[in-house]
């Protein structure tokens, strides 16, 4: 058995997804890279205790987004995502729908983003989402809104034509 | 437009056709876990003043590497047989402790050639219950200083599967020259990459008595926050190649050794052996070490067991450093 232990099939399987995650998060190719690589290699080190955790791939995301709130303390304040697109071969990327969205998404905090990459990509409940960034659900709710509010108005009249392109 | 309805499209189609590295990804994320499963250990041990068990070592000493050695090795001539390996389910050995910081620390002291001249022991951690142990020196010979982390890992088997089905599949193993041996364990190399500044060289083996000893080596006198003092890492991948093959790297050693070694770099708090039961006089039967007047080449030239030879060309991919 060529990966008994699952972390590598895990890994391939969560991989592309987690990316998406970080992509949205920094809006960069190379920073979202680093992302996952930090994610897996948390979820490396604690997997001969993987039994213990209910879904791991959703632990996995949580892990990543958690990895984005910390590196971006640690790094520079007026560090800002650079939006690139990736070089790597894509099924129909929309381009203009990833430039429009990474643009909007820098303008808002990184705990914003977090929360509505989780509610909204993720399809995680408010509630989950408290549980995950450590706050309540009343202040994930008020943030929830102040950010698509916030998004709502840099997207504008953009809004429309990136629904029905 | 409600965006609230809209918003998790938005996202799913902007993304959803994104074709990542997978992988880099996996490798680099692997490279990772490992580095955070090291410093995991060592800020356990630095901690560990709650666990009887934890043996914990920060010291900051400066010893001549031909010094240690004297210290360190006894009067017996030649390289003797090293003891046999236990398994993880046996008893340990009578008359033998869990191997501690200290022992990685003066082991790996022992091993390294001469002419590496000043050796300063950073770190020194051992968790018998982990089944970890490790130490973190920092070399200077003249051509900048540079730091050499040797950690070995028991007691975790799931470790050895999850790394050796790295060099079972070559679309794992970006970054490094894997090796399956023909007794089943692996040898995997890695230079050129670096979580930080500086460069990293890495060579890994995993035995098949589910032991693995990693060494690690930077251009720099620390693996984060510290500039490149040389254009590469003091050691050959062949020399580190030697080290790991040493059989001198046992999960459990002589008491003896264990108390040598501790005297040589005393801690804050004496090591507690794990699974003594040997009275004190077994620690005169224990194994020697390799003879101190032997030259460093001369131990170097005769790692017991010899690795095994590779039964597979390595699947070498070349791509981009992780990270």
């Amino acid at each position: 058995m060529r990966d008994p232990d699952g972390f590598t099939a895990f890994a391939h399987a969560q991989s592309r997804s987690l990316f998406g995650t970080a992509w949205l998060l920094t809006g960069d190719w190379h920073a979202s890279e680093d992302l996952v690589q930090e994610a897996l290699g948390r979820m490396y080190r604690y997997w001969h205790r993987i039994d213990r955790i209910e879904n791991p791939a959703a632990y996995a995301h949580t892990v990543l987004v958690r990895a984005f709130l910390s590196q971006r303390r640690r790094r520079s304040s007026t560090e800002r995502p650079v939006r690139e697109l990736p070089d790597a071969p894509e099924r129909e990327p929309d381009h203009a729908l990833r430039i429009t969205l990474a643009d909007a998404l820098a303008t808002l905090s990184k705990r914003d983003r977090a929360v509505l990459v989780l509610r909204y990509l993720e399809d995680r409940s408010v509630e989950q989402v408290a549980v995950d960034l450590d706050r309540s659900p009343g202040a994930i709710r008020v943030q929830s809104m102040r950010a698509l509010s916030r998004l709502r108005d840099v997207l504008g009249e953009d809004t429309t034509e990136l629904v029905h392109p | 437009m409600n965006l609230d309805d809209e918003l998790a499209e938005l996202m799913h189609r902007a993304v959803d056709t994104l074709d990542p590295p997978t992988d880099r990804l996996i490798a680099g994320g692997v490279a990772r876990g490992r580095t955070l499963r090291r410093r995991r250990y060592f800020t356990l041990a630095a901690e560990g003043a709650t666990c009887v068990l934890v043996l914990v070592a920060v010291a900051a000493m400066t010893v001549q590497l031909i010094t240690a050695r004297t210290h360190g090795t006894s009067a017996s001539a030649g390289v003797k047989p090293s003891p046999a390996i236990p398994t993880l389910t046996a008893a340990p050995p009578e008359g033998t402790v869990a191997v501690t910081g200290q022992v990685m620390a003066q082991t790996l002291l022992d091993l390294l050639p001469a002419e590496l001249g000043n050796v300063r022991v950073v770190r020194m951690a051992g968790r018998s219950f982990t089944g970890f142990a490790a130490a973190e020196v920092v070399i200077d010979d003249g051509h900048g200083a540079a730091e050499l982390a040797i950690s070995m890992t028991y007691r975790m088997p799931n470790h050895r599967n999850i790394v050796s089905a790295e060099c079972s599949d070559p679309t794992v193993s970006t970054d490094v020259v894997c090796r399956i041996m023909t007794d089943g364990g692996f040898l995997s190399t890695s230079h050129g990459g670096g979580s930080g500044i500086a460069t990293k060289w890495q060579v890994q083996l995993g035995r098949t008595d589910n032991v693995q000893i990693e060494l690690t080596e930077w251009n720099a006198p620390a693996e984060k926050d510290a500039r490149q003092t040389r254009p590469k890492p003091p050691l050959t991948v062949s020399q580190m190649t030697t080290i790991v093959g040493s059989g001198r790297w046992q999960t459990h050693v002589s008491a003896a050794l264990a108390a040598r070694a501790a005297s040589l770099f005393p801690t804050e708090k004496q090591p507690t052996p794990a699974y003594t039961n040997a009275p004190p006089s077994a620690q005169t039967t224990e194994p020697s070490l390799p003879h101190v007047n032997q030259p460093p080449s001369a131990q170097l030239s005769n790692p017991t067991p010899a690795l095994p030879s590779p039964t597979t060309p390595s699947p070498l991919v070349t791509l981009p450093t992780a990270y």
